[in-house]
């Protein structure tokens, strides 16, 4: 064995210590306990399929990431485009402006939705003091709630990967259609908008992903409906304590991660190499 | 009081000091880890039980928190048993018993002289507080006079307008219906589980929330997110001396009891059935009760209290005749059915 | 220059959707001053009183502790490992090195419910619910991926021919490094750092699921949230925003800096 490997080995070893008893470990005890109890078992997967309750919540998440997803997109895309065809000179604060939310904490930015949309809460009060309802309405606690709060935390994420393929995009080409007698929206649909769907996509992926395993803001936010795989997950953990249901959960849900991130690997085309 | 008080100290004192003498060299060092539900409740305990406790016995109590099935779980299965003695809800009790993760109380140590009610006295568990969960509501939006007595009246949206909170969970609440629905509470059981559910799809829409902690559903009703919600007693009491406008009404409320009980392969269960013995002193009930009203069953307990304190108490006389005993026998084996059941009735 | 309609509905639009994203963030701010629980409109009397709340009350203090016991410990942990694991990563050249970038970056993509599930389980058999130590090594997972994804970066930017030069100039390969790369690093080290500290002191699922009674800021928020709606978690979060904004905002300039100077180059 030559130094070298000898020295690849030796700087890997923290980092493989550390993932294969923290991470890989823990997650080969939840594959274990959703197939022996204490015996081999398929019990919990055919609960899986026979549980309304689960087949219900992990169609209920599946629509609410892509619902948000979508939203997110379409509303952020055009932030994205007015971003990158700002002047360079406010362009830079414009972006920090962006990224100002998604440094808070998820929890910090669902508290404040729960502030501005509870029964004494803020829009509550202005559509009161404005007189367009007479008493208070429910907006917490609904899955509209759930919605808006969802697509603001991920919406920066959207707005910066569609962002910075946009400001790859060269001018040039816009000009060249341009002088081909194209007008601006046929050169903005014809080559601004496919050269910037790499970074849709991105945006999309990530988004749907981040979304499948959303558990605070549901909690927090959502009614009774708004349940999602995270929250399910935790309530067969704590409150009936079918640890080997929960494992089988999490396995769902491991496993709608892994096919969106595959399916976008498959779909994206190969990026560029950074570095 | 002060006087019987100090009577019972004596007699323990003395009672101590010849145990003390008996047991000094072998118990010395023992300590027993007892775990409860944490907080200020804690803190009550530790004042009134532990130390006096450790004084007479010299065996140390260390309190552990908070109360989690999860943990007892993971402890007895895997027979690395930390707690000594633990603190159970009416369900947790179900789940652990059906799962075996009890060991049998040695009621000969604890009341040889037979004095707690045979409610009070499990072959795996002691009661230890008796709670109750009853309506509350907000006293603006319903003076008196117009304010709901009982779950006929949770349930009539028209007379009573706002939204409401019940708990997460169908325990209670398909008694809840069923008391709504006219059904008389000594007739109650078994339970019309159809019926319930029918009735319950009339409040439905009417409860933005479900909630899920103990004090969740107080905070609900003090932000103005419901106008009334199912509670745990002993939370409003406080905000009542607090000034802040809600009450109670003890109409159909569901009379529960908080446990005791060893996990299986407790390290050390003679010290820990000695430390549950005192449980069962009035004098100290009755401080306890005092400062958290939960009261158990001991015996000679109310007359001790003030009358003032004892009103608000889940087992005074005129509450219990208002309240209806919960039957934790009939849920045992349907529990789990019926939480699958209610959550797809949720979903829905 | 003038703008043209078009333009003009999307400034309008790019307004809207700027207040959405920060609107929310900046309603604290009177609710935190504010005298009454409840959001005034229009605001009264202005008060220190949640702040005050959240200084004396000690179960506040000892999370914010905990919280950064817990970050500084994680931080240093994955910056350690993950910088050594990015080096190996980046400049060693054997079977499965994709893979394992991807199995070292995975815990910022698993649904964290999933992790939590999975250390809970393992913690309690272990007996490391409860411990701090076991919460600083998760947090530390959590971490890693931020770590190794600056520092990766960063160094395949770096023109290696530098430290080869030390290295014929006679310094041994670990001094090569300390003296030559470490220094060029350094900020982002210092961006990665501050990424990972930030990814444990907002850490809420895992810690919920693993810390049984012990109560980090994030957990105490939550604990609170699930009670009430104190102006006490206003005041909180507006401490919080101001920091990880300041944070944050210095990891991303130290980021980006560092990007631009091996661009440069």
């Amino acid at each position: 064995m030559s130094r070298k490997v000898a020295r690849t080995i030796l700087l890997l070893a923290p980092g493989l210590i550390l993932i294969g008893f923290l991470f890989l470990f823990p997650l080969f005890g939840v594959l274990k306990l959703s197939l022996f109890n204490p015996g081999f078992t398929t019990a919990s997967f055919e609960k899986l399929v026979a549980s309304p309750v689960a087949l219900l919540v992990m169609e209920r998440t599946f629509i609410l990431a892509l619902t948000v997803t979508v939203l997110s997109v379409v509303t952020g895309y055009p932030i994205a485009y007015y971003l990158a065809t700002s002047s360079p000179r406010w362009r830079t604060i414009l972006v920090y402006l962006i990224l100002l939310p998604f440094w808070t904490s998820i929890l910090i930015r669902t508290y404040t939705w729960m502030v501005v949309l509870g029964r004494e809460g803020l829009v509550n009060s202005v559509l009161q003091w404005t007189g367009l309802i007479d008493g208070p309405t429910q907006l917490l606690f609904t899955g509209l709630a759930v919605h808006l709060a969802m697509v603001q935390i991920l919406m920066p994420i959207v707005i910066i990967t569609c962002y910075s393929t946009m400001i790859e995009i060269d001018e040039g080409l816009i000009r060249a259609a341009r002088t081909l007698g194209a007008t601006p929206g046929q050169a903005f649909a014809k080559v601004f908008l496919p050269l910037s769907l790499p970074g849709v996509a991105t945006g999309a992926a990530m988004c749907f992903i981040l979304s499948l395993g959303f558990y605070i803001t549901p909690a927090l936010l959502g009614g009774r409906r708004n349940v999602m795989l995270s929250n399910l997950i935790d309530f067969e953990v704590h409150q009936t304590l079918n640890w080997s249901f929960a494992s089988v959960l999490a396995l769902v849900l491991l496993a709608a991660t892994l096919v969106a991130l595959g399916l976008f690997r498959l779909v994206a085309p190969r990026r560029r190499d950074q570095g | 009081m002060m006087n019987s008080f100090t009577f019972t100290r004596r007699l323990l004192g003395a009672a101590a000091f010849a145990a003390g003498l008996a047991g000094l060299s072998a118990q010395a060092q023992t300590t027993i880890v007892v775990n409860g539900s944490g907080g200020g409740l804690a803190q009550v305990i530790t004042k009134i039980y532990e130390e006096p406790f450790t004084k007479e016995t010299g065996i140390k109590v260390r309190a552990t928190a908070p109360v989690s099935l999860p943990k007892l779980k993971a402890m007895v299965e895997s027979g690395n048993v930390e707690w000594d003695l633990t603190e159970l809800g009416g369900d947790d009790l179900l789940q652990a018993r059906a799962n075996g993760w009890l060991m049998p109380v040695d009621w000969k140590v604890v009341d040889p002289d037979n004095k707690l009610p045979a409610i009070a006295r499990l072959p795996d568990a002691m009661v230890t507080a008796t709670f109750s969960t009853v309506i509350a509501y907000r006293t603006d939006k319903f003076p008196a006079g117009k304010a709901p007595k009982n779950w006929a009246d949770f349930w009539n949206v028209k007379e009573f307008p706002g939204p409401r909170s019940l708990q997460n969970s169908p325990v209670g609440n398909l008694e809840f219906a069923l008391l709504a629905d006219g059904v008389p509470k000594d007739k109650l059981y078994p339970l019309d589980v159809e019926r319930a559910f029918k009735k319950l799809d009339q409040i439905k829409p009417h409860v933005p929330t479900w909630w899920t902690t103990g004090a969740q559903h107080v905070q609900l009703l003090l932000d103005g997110e419901v106008v009334m919600t199912s509670v745990w007693n002993g939370r409003i009491s406080p905000l009542r001396k607090e000034g802040k406008p809600v009450a109670l009404a003890w109409g159909g409320g569901q009379l529960q009891l908080s446990y005791w009980g060893l996990p299986k392969g407790a390290k050390h269960p003679a010290e820990v059935f000695k430390y549950m013995s005192i449980r069962l002193d009035p004098a100290k009930g009755a401080e306890f009760v005092n400062q958290v009203p939960y009261p158990g069953f001991i015996p000679g307990l109310m007359e001790r209290l003030d009358p003032q304190v004892a009103q608000d108490l889940p087992t005074y006389p005129a509450n219990v005749e208002a309240q209806f005993q919960f039957d934790p026998g009939w849920w045992a084996e349907r529990r789990a059915a019926l939480t699958e059941r209610w959550n797809a009735w949720l979903l829905q | 220059m003038r703008m043209s309609p078009a333009r003009l509905a999307l400034t309008v639009y790019f307004v809207i959707g700027v207040i959405f994203l920060i609107f929310p963030l900046i309603m604290l701010v009177p609710l935190s001053f504010g005298e009454s629980q409840f959001l005034q409109f229009p605001p009264q009397k202005l008060s220190w009183k949640w702040y005050a709340e959240f200084f004396n009350d000690d179960s506040w203090l000892r999370a914010t502790l905990l919280s950064l016991r817990v970050g500084i410990g994680a931080t240093i942990i994955s910056l350690v490992v993950g910088t050594l694991a990015a080096v190996a990563l980046v400049r060693g050249q054997f079977v499965g090195r994709g893979l394992l970038m991807s199995l070292m970056v995975a815990p910022l993509i698993l649904p964290t419910v999933i992790l939590a599930l999975a250390l809970y389980i393992l913690f309690l058999r272990w007996r490391w619910v409860d411990n701090a130590l076991a919460l600083t090594a998760a947090h530390a997972v959590i971490a890693l991926p931020y770590v190794i994804l600056v520092v990766s970066t960063a160094l395949k930017g770096f023109d290696i021919t530098i430290e080869r030069a030390a290295r014929i100039l006679g310094a041994g390969p670990v001094r090569a490094f300390v003296s030559v790369t470490l220094p060029y690093l350094m900020p982002s080290l210092f961006a990665g750092g501050l990424l990972a500290f930030f990814a444990s002191f907002d850490e809420l699922i895992v810690t919920m699921f693993v810390s049984g009674g012990l109560e980090t800021l994030p957990v105490r928020i939550w604990n609170d949230l699930k009670l009430r709606l104190d102006p006490t978690v206003a005041a909180v979060a507006c401490m919080l925003i101001v920091v990880s904004v300041a944070g944050m905002g210095l990891a991303e300039y130290f980021r980006q800096r560092n990007l631009r100077r091996y661009h440069n180059s």
